[in-house]
């Protein structure tokens, strides 16, 4: 009796089981499930949890993955409003919003890649062709219409891939831009032609400034020397005013002033290796002449 | 008789069978059973964290749903499933869509194969960017995003493009390469969070930038001549600083002799008028003798220093005669006349 229970158990435990796995099934996080009866789509589940359903053949589950995938657009040409020929590659960002319709008009994640990438890229030939070139690529950083044309592009791909695939594209973005390789050719040659041309602004500029740098310096010398010199000019004839005011003294008598400068200047005259021509008459050599000499009161 | 005998000998051994049989399997059911719920032991490790799904479902309230490093227990599969996100970790994500296929050298630039981004002034240039991050919103990470690392190195290129397209060759190659850095890091934290990724960018880097190496020579000249620049500006300044220096020693000079010709002069007259002042109050006592006393004591010192010294005589008739000539030999320096 005791071997029955236990084996009854058992046999109960696997039918429960059986039956169980049969009629629960469970939807993870970051999943979709859509229920159909036989065939016809009537419940998608996008909450994680468990469920039950009908058993097979009556109901059938698909999974889907609810989480956001990357699609990478091809790299290809397309032209500007202005008639360039640019490359430029997209990537968005899609998940699928509506399992329902995913699944009837799409079904796998593969299928809805193709799809996604045709529409992609027809949307990005339609609004590139809107912009100009200088739109993608400026200088001047208020010109660049970058967000613009994104914008534009995820509007038009988000209302269709929605309504027709029942996906929703979350994001958008350019991820590269290029030219056609035979373009990039030329742009090498250009980019020679500005770098010679910098090169040698560079060089002249370096001229140039060098003789800015010394032609300032020679005036700042020239100007600093007339200054200096003006400055010793005013010093050297204010030496030579207080000397005026010595010289007020001489009017006393200026015979006697004339004559002391004349001894002075024969003192400093006089130096050696000269030749002196003295007329005897000269005091005190007219001491040579004898008696003529002579003070008068001594005769 | 034998038969019957025979049977229940048979029987008896099969029930002892089945008995034993019945206690190793109940043994073994309880084995699996345990070594069931043991399985249901996690470790979770150093640098990242755990959710568990019951039934498809986080399991948990709150804080509880997260679970980190550490011993855990939860169901086993299928009821149960662990999903370990790396965290605290910062993680690298590098980027070489710009950079151009190695060991090729072409005159061109192939599309898909050369990577490249354009600056403003549409020119090319080649560059490896690098983005830090740390992840924040787990559930974000781990339940909403198929590829996190995936979206997060578009989301850089998609950055990176943006803002190279608005600068030109030379800043973006050398004069503003941390301005583009902080516009590519600016850019992708705005993004980031707009598109709620569920990271934190730590920090966005240009781990190389460079132009093709088609064009490298003549940027390599464009910087070349800019030192060439650079040495002459720099050989005019140390030049124009010397002159200057030259000139401020020369304007000092000048001012220097200015001043001491004032004090010359000065002192010279001074000098003068007093000893004009002292000899005058003598000479009006004594006009002629102080007059003539002074004319001999100049003649004297003066004559003292002069080598040769003719005299001419002129005689009651009128001719001129050479008289006298003193010392006619030169004297050495210093010497008494």
């Amino acid at each position: 009796m005791k071997r029955n229970t236990l084996l009854l158990t058992v046999g109960l435990l696997v039918a429960v089981m059986f039956v169980l796995l049969q009629v629960l099934f469970t939807v993870r996080e970051g999943e979709a499930v859509v229920v159909t009866t036989f065939g016809k789509p009537v419940r998608e589940l996008t909450a994680a949890g468990l469920y039950m359903r009908w058993p097979w053949p009556v109901q059938r589950i698909y999974r889907f993955d609810h989480r956001i995938h990357t699609l990478e657009g091809a790299f290809e040409e397309t032209l500007t409003r202005d008639g360039k020929n640019i490359l430029v590659a997209v990537y968005a960002g899609w998940r699928i919003q509506k399992p329902m319709e995913f699944l009837e008009r799409v079904g796998t994640v593969e299928q809805a890649e193709h799809n996604l990438d045709s529409l992609l890229r027809s949307q990005k030939n339609a609004v590139l062709g809107q912009f100009p070139f200088a739109g993608l690529i400026n200088t001047n950083a208020a010109a660049v219409q970058f967000d613009a044309i994104e914008q534009q592009m995820l509007a038009a791909v988000q209302a269709e891939a929605l309504a027709r695939y029942g996906v929703e594209v979350q994001f958008l973005g350019i991820r590269k831009i290029g030219l056609p390789e035979s373009i990039t050719e030329k742009v090498f040659a250009r980019m020679k032609a500005e770098r010679e041309e910098i090169a040698e602004r560079y060089r002249s500029e370096g001229e140039g400034e060098a003789i800015k740098l010394r032609a300032a310096a020679e005036s700042q010398r020239n100007q600093l020397l007339a200054k200096a010199e003006a400055e010793a000019k005013g010093i050297r004839a204010e030496g030579d005013a207080r000397a005026a005011e010595s010289y007020q003294v001489f009017e006393k008598n200026p015979e006697l002033a004339m004559f002391l400068r004349k001894l002075e200047v024969l003192e400093l005259t006089l130096q050696k290796k000269s030749t002196v021509v003295l007329s005897s008459e000269t005091e005190p050599f007219d001491l040579l002449q004898g008696d003529k000499a002579l003070p008068k009161h001594n005769k | 008789m034998t038969q019957p005998l025979h049977n229940e000998t048979g029987q008896a051994a099969l029930t002892n069978a089945l008995t034993t049989s019945f206690r190793v399997l109940r043994w073994v059911m309880a084995g699996v059973v345990v070594v069931y719920l043991f399985s249901g032991v996690f470790v979770v490790g150093q640098h990242e964290h755990a959710y568990v799904l019951v039934f498809g479902k986080v399991a948990g309230w709150g804080a509880e749903r997260l679970h980190g490093p550490g011993l855990h227990w939860t169901w086993p599969k299928p009821i149960a499933e662990i999903v370990r996100i790396p965290t605290e970790r910062v993680q690298v994500i590098e980027s070489a869509t710009f950079l151009p296929r190695a060991g090729v050298s072409t005159a061109t630039l192939q599309p898909g194969a050369d990577g490249y981004t354009l600056t403003g002034d549409a020119n090319l240039i080649h560059a490896k960017w690098a983005v830090r991050y740390t992840v924040v919103d787990l559930e974000t990470y781990s339940f909403r995003l198929k590829d996190p690392p995936a979206i997060l190195q578009r989301e850089l290129d998609h950055a990176v493009v943006k803002c190279t397209a608005r600068f030109p060759v030379d800043q973006a190659l050398r004069t503003e390469i941390e301005a583009l850095r902080g516009a590519v890091d600016s850019e992708l934290r705005r993004r980031a969070d707009a598109l709620g990724l569920g990271v934190r960018i730590e920090r966005v880097d240009l781990l190389a930038v460079a132009p093709p190496k088609q064009v490298a020579a003549a940027f390599d000249a464009v910087i070349e001549a800019e030192q060439d620049r650079s040495s002459k500006i720099s050989a005019a300044r140390a030049a124009a600083a010397r002159l200057w220096n030259e000139a401020q020693g020369e304007a000092a000079r000048l001012i220097s002799e200015g001043e001491a010709y004032r004090r010359r002069v000065v002192a010279e007259v001074g000098a003068s008028a007093d000893y004009f002042t002292k000899v005058y109050e003598q000479y009006q006592q004594n006009p002629d003798i102080i007059a003539r006393t002074l004319l001999q004591d100049t003649l004297r010192r003066a004559l003292g220093n002069v080598d040769q010294k003719f005299l001419i005589h002129q005689n009651p008739r009128g001719e001129q005669q050479l008289r006298l000539l003193l010392t006619p030999e030169p004297k050495p320096l210093n010497a008494n006349p």
